[in-house]
């Protein structure tokens, strides 16, 4: 029995391997069935993200022109590199090629390229010669994408006005900023259908959606003016060793801003290399005490309100006036004098006597009127408002404080503001900067028209005052450096002393120098402010440090726009001779 | 005595390669294009390679099976000596980590594909021979035991732990079907737990691998990504799936889609129709080859049909289980479909004897 050949079990346990690999293949259709059928919808849509991907298209950002339509800040094109980490081979070795092409430190690159992301910018906004580079290296997992950049042509000029943009292009400070909106142009899509190396590779006639164009724009700013105006402003600074100065120029008949200009500036393009300070424009963003420009402002309150004539005269005490409680002292000793005669010498004194016969809210409403203590409105951020006590803070000498122009704080902005309304004969214009916002194809889609805010003073007592401030530009008033040869310039000087806030009292060392006006008198092309903040030179007398940066800036202002002088043929003359010293006969004769 | 040979598993056979040249090109197109410029380059190789395979198996189909037991020894020999050769640096090709390959002119193989063939044969010659005597542990067990440990760890070595599961898993199943003690199969696969213990958790990869496998989308881009890169394919691929070349995982989301991964791009591009004809014409291939050896006349015969049969289908359950996420990763190639000129050589050569078994097979 033993002996004899063992049942075969070969066929039952051959039917019970085919049973158990039944049941595999059954299990393998079951996942099939679970993952096709059941979790289809979840696992396609899963799939279809990682295959369409929504790619961005970041639109260029508009360009901004100056008013004869050459370019102050346009967009360039540019490559920037991002990795798709997990397919990234050999991270150290690709971060080491990466920072030798990009520049960039290798570490950061490292860095990213370590995280467990899809995706990590490797280094933004490079020269396009970079792809080549890259396409040499052959990197898994690194590729480039065009983003645009902006660059300003001519650096630093109108940085303070113009702004700067962030990484993402988007508008940061200035124009760039407040027109962030109309500039920046709205991205466009599409639906890219990539592999796992993000390769388009379907065509962009499906999903595409068309970065909409950006739009442009036009200043009032005129490039060649900004860049005398900036020239001559840091001239003036170094000159006369001081921290900073500003300038504003500014068309009295329309409010437009032609120059708008602080020293020390920046280099917009590399914003960063440069102390943010630099980054304020002056013009609206810094408070200063105005001095004895505001006088201009008690004179127009007092003639408007009939309280003085203009053939009025004062007595000025010999140089020292008991009023109230404290003395006030003029620089020269002065016993009568006219109206204009106070303007033309800068009689605090005077000032003082003029601003008694005001009632203090005539005063106050004169004041705010002329748009100080408040925003003028143009169309830059970050403008600041000034500071004018309301009558109700008054103290007993507020008023005369006032009259000489203390005890306020101004911009540069309000107070060229404030003269251009006398120069437009009493009506004071908003300023503004952008004059017409175009589209792609240079249509004009918003055309920026003057707007008369408000008739502050009669024309009566703004010819008056314009005869005032011509007398401070004779040899007998304080800044005959300002005068123009061959034209008629009116303008205040202004010379503030600092309050110091440690002493607790006005500093005898710290100054503002401010020298404001305009020119031609009688029909001005643009009204123009030079504020010069703590000169430490041999003057700090407005008109000696601001008068003759506001000199140069109109004379050669007035030569670009071709203002002829009127009535003066010497200056055809002399303008082809070339020779300078005519020039002052020519003044002598007008 | 039939004079003909299986036709049945001939055209399922010759179905599967074909559905595996198509795959292959619609799988690799892209990412040939991407490496060599050529959207042909697998395709050409592969036909090549499938020309090639099919002759070896019309030759292996006409040589009497029964010839081939003097070619045991000396076949078990020269897979012993590359597989140590293999090994050796310098001599072996290593690609991606693993040095699995010997290059002799032009021509790259895999001696581990060949080990596969001279083991199953030298298993049937002496299952054969050891008939009745196979329940003895020191001669029915021991031997077979240590054969398959140097084969097994000289292929771990290399390393290549799918080949030598799956080697493992046929010897074992042969050594069951002769009549080994179940006790002895049980306490061998007890016994191997711990070593495969080692061996996953001892390599960072395969441990990785494994919890992958357990929760792939804990890690959806690192560990996880060929696995879930499997779902999302197979998974997109619905009841119909998205036709030939259409679909989009191929495009270097999925690793290896014309290799270890080529059946998720079956279950993508063709569906689930698609993706279940195919295992049916496995589970065909399987029972063809099962009642081959049911049928066969004797041991030899019976043996390497089953050896033959167990191991091309042992691989492609592994593989589908692997691509369906029923099991971890391991890195096997489908039998027939999958891209790779040895396996489809050494497939077809076996599918050859199998043919040639069939024509000596006794009629139920």
């Amino acid at each position: 029995m033993r002996k004899k050949a063992p049942k075969d079990y070969f066929p039952v346990k051959a039917y019970l391997v085919m049973v158990l690999f039944t049941v595999g293949y059954a299990l393998v259709v079951y996942r099939l069935y679970t993952l096709q059928i059941r979790d289809h919808q979840l696992l396609k849509e899963k799939a279809e993200k990682q295959h369409m991907r929504i790619v961005k298209i970041v639109p260029k950002r508009g360009t901004i022109y100056d008013r004869e339509m050459r370019e102050l800040a346009i967009s360039v094109d540019t490559v920037s590199l991002y990795a798709v980490p997990p397919q990234v081979h050999n991270k150290p070795a690709a971060a080491r090629v990466l920072a030798r092409m990009t520049g960039e430190n290798r570490r950061r690159i490292l860095k990213s390229l370590l995280k467990k992301k899809q995706f990590v910018w490797v280094a933004r906004k490079c020269n396009p010669s970079i792809l080549k580079r890259l396409e040499e290296a052959d990197l898994n997992g690194v590729y480039a994408l065009f983003e645009s950049k902006r660059f300003y042509p001519n650096r630093a000029l109108a940085a303070g006005v113009l702004g700067i943009v962030g990484i993402d292009n988007e508008g940061l400070e200035g124009i760039e900023y407040k027109y962030d909106d109309l500039i920046k142009g709205k991205p466009g899509y599409f639906l890219a259908s990539v592999d796992a190396k993000r390769r388009k590779i379907i065509d962009e006639g499906e999903g595409y959606i068309k970065p909409a164009g950006a739009n442009h724009l036009v200043l009032t700013l005129d490039r060649v003016i900004q860049h005398i105006t900036e020239g001559e402003l840091k001239k003036a600074v170094e000159d006369n060793k001081a921290l900073s100065g500003t300038a504003v120029m500014i068309r009295p008949g329309t409010g437009e801003i032609l120059a708008m200009a602080s020293y020390p500036g920046f280099n917009p393009n590399e914003f960063g290399d440069f102390p943010a300070r630099n980054r304020r424009n002056r013009s609206i963003q810094v408070n200063f005490e105005p001095g004895s420009t505001f006088k201009l402002v008690t004179l127009a309150a007092a003639l408007d309100r009939g309280v003085v004539h203009p053939k009025d005269i004062f007595f000025c005490e010999n140089g020292a006036y008991r009023y109230r409680t404290t003395v006030y002292h003029d620089t020269h000793e002065y016993g009568w004098l006219t109206v204009r005669q106070i303007i033309q010498r800068s009689s605090n004194i005077g000032a003082i006597k003029i601003g008694e016969r005001l009632d203090e809210k005539d005063f106050y409403r004169y004041i705010t009127d002329f748009g100080f203590g408040a925003k003028t409105g143009i169309d830059l951020p970050g403008e600041a408002y000034g500071m004018v006590r309301p009558t109700g803070q008054w103290s007993g000498l507020s008023g005369a404080s006032l009259s000489m122009g203390q005890e306020l704080s101004v911009t540069a902005l309000q107070v060229v503001s404030a003269v251009a309304t006398i120069a437009n004969g009493g009506v004071r214009m908003q300023p503004y900067v952008v004059s017409r916002v175009i589209d792609e194809d240079h249509k004009v889609l918003r055309e920026v028209r003057p707007v008369a805010r408000r008739q502050v003073i009669s024309r009566k007592t703004a010819d008056f005052l314009i005869r005032c401030m011509e007398a401070v530009v004779s040899e007998d008033g304080t800044a005959p450096d300002a005068a123009v040869p061959g034209f008629r310039v009116a303008g205040k000087t202004g010379t503030a002393q600092k309050y110091d806030a440690e002493l607790g009292r006005y500093s005898r060392r710290k100054y503002v120098s401010s020298f404001v006006g305009f020119v031609p008198a009688d029909r001005p092309e643009f009204a123009l402010i030079v504020v010069v903040n703590e000169p430490h030179g041999k003057f700090y007398y407005g008109g000696l440090v601001a008068a003759p940066a506001f000199r140069r800036i109109a004379e050669r202002t007035l030569r670009y726009l071709r203002v002829v002088p009127p009535q003066s043929p010497e200056w055809v003359l002399t303008r082809c001779d070339g020779k300078k010293a005519s020039l002052r006969q020519v003044k002598g004769s007008g | 005595m039939k004079k003909s040979f299986d036709k049945i598993l001939m055209a399922d056979v010759l179905f599967l390669c074909v559905v595996g040249i198509v795959m292959v090109y619609s799988a690799s197109a892209y990412m040939a294009m991407d490496l060599y410029q050529d959207e042909h380059f697998f395709l050409k190789r592969e036909v090549l390679f499938a020309l090639v395979g099919l002759g070896g198996m019309l030759v292996t189909a006409n040589i009497n099976y029964v010839h081939l037991r003097y070619l045991v020894y000396p076949l078990l020999a020269v897979c012993l000596v590359l597989m140590i050769l293999v090994l050796i640096p310098g001599i072996g090709v290593k690609v991606g980590g693993a040095q699995r390959w010997l290059q002799i002119g032009g021509v790259k193989f895999q001696p581990s594909e060949m080990t596969k063939m001279g083991l199953i044969l030298y298993m049937a010659h002496s299952l054969k021979r050891k008939e009745g005597k196979i329940k003895d542990f020191a001669y029915g067990f021991t031997p077979y035991v240590m054969i398959l440990g140097v084969f097994f760890m000289l292929i771990l070595l290399q390393p290549d732990l799918g080949t030598a599961v799956s080697l493992a898993a046929v010897v074992m199943l042969m050594l069951f079907m002769a009549g080994t003690r179940l006790r002895y199969l049980l306490s061998l696969v007890l016994l191997s737990i711990p070593l495969l213990y080692v061996l996953i958790m001892g390599e960072a990869y395969r441990r990785r691998r494994l919890s992958a496998f357990l929760d792939p989308w804990k890690d959806a881009a690192g560990a996880g990504f060929q696995i879930i890169q499997s779902f999302l394919a197979i998974g997109s691929g619905g009841l119909t799936g998205t036709g030939l070349a259409q679909g989009h995982q191929e495009r270097l989301f999925l690793p290896e889609p014309h290799t270890d991964f080529i059946f998720a791009i079956i279950g993508e591009e063709l569906g689930f129709f698609g993706a279940v004809v195919v295992v049916i014409a496995f589970a065909i291939l399987f029972y063809r080859g099962m009642l081959i050896s049911l049928r066969s006349v004797e041991p030899f015969g019976r043996y390497l049909a089953l050896g033959l049969t167990g191991m091309v289908s042992i691989q492609a359950l592994l593989n589908l289980g692997v691509v369906v996420g029923l099991l971890p990763t391991k890195g096997l190639t489908l039998p027939l479909v999958s891209y790779g000129g040895s396996s489809l050589l050494m497939t077809f050569i076996g599918v050859g004897i199998l043919l040639n078994i069939s024509k000596w097979t006794r009629a139920t």
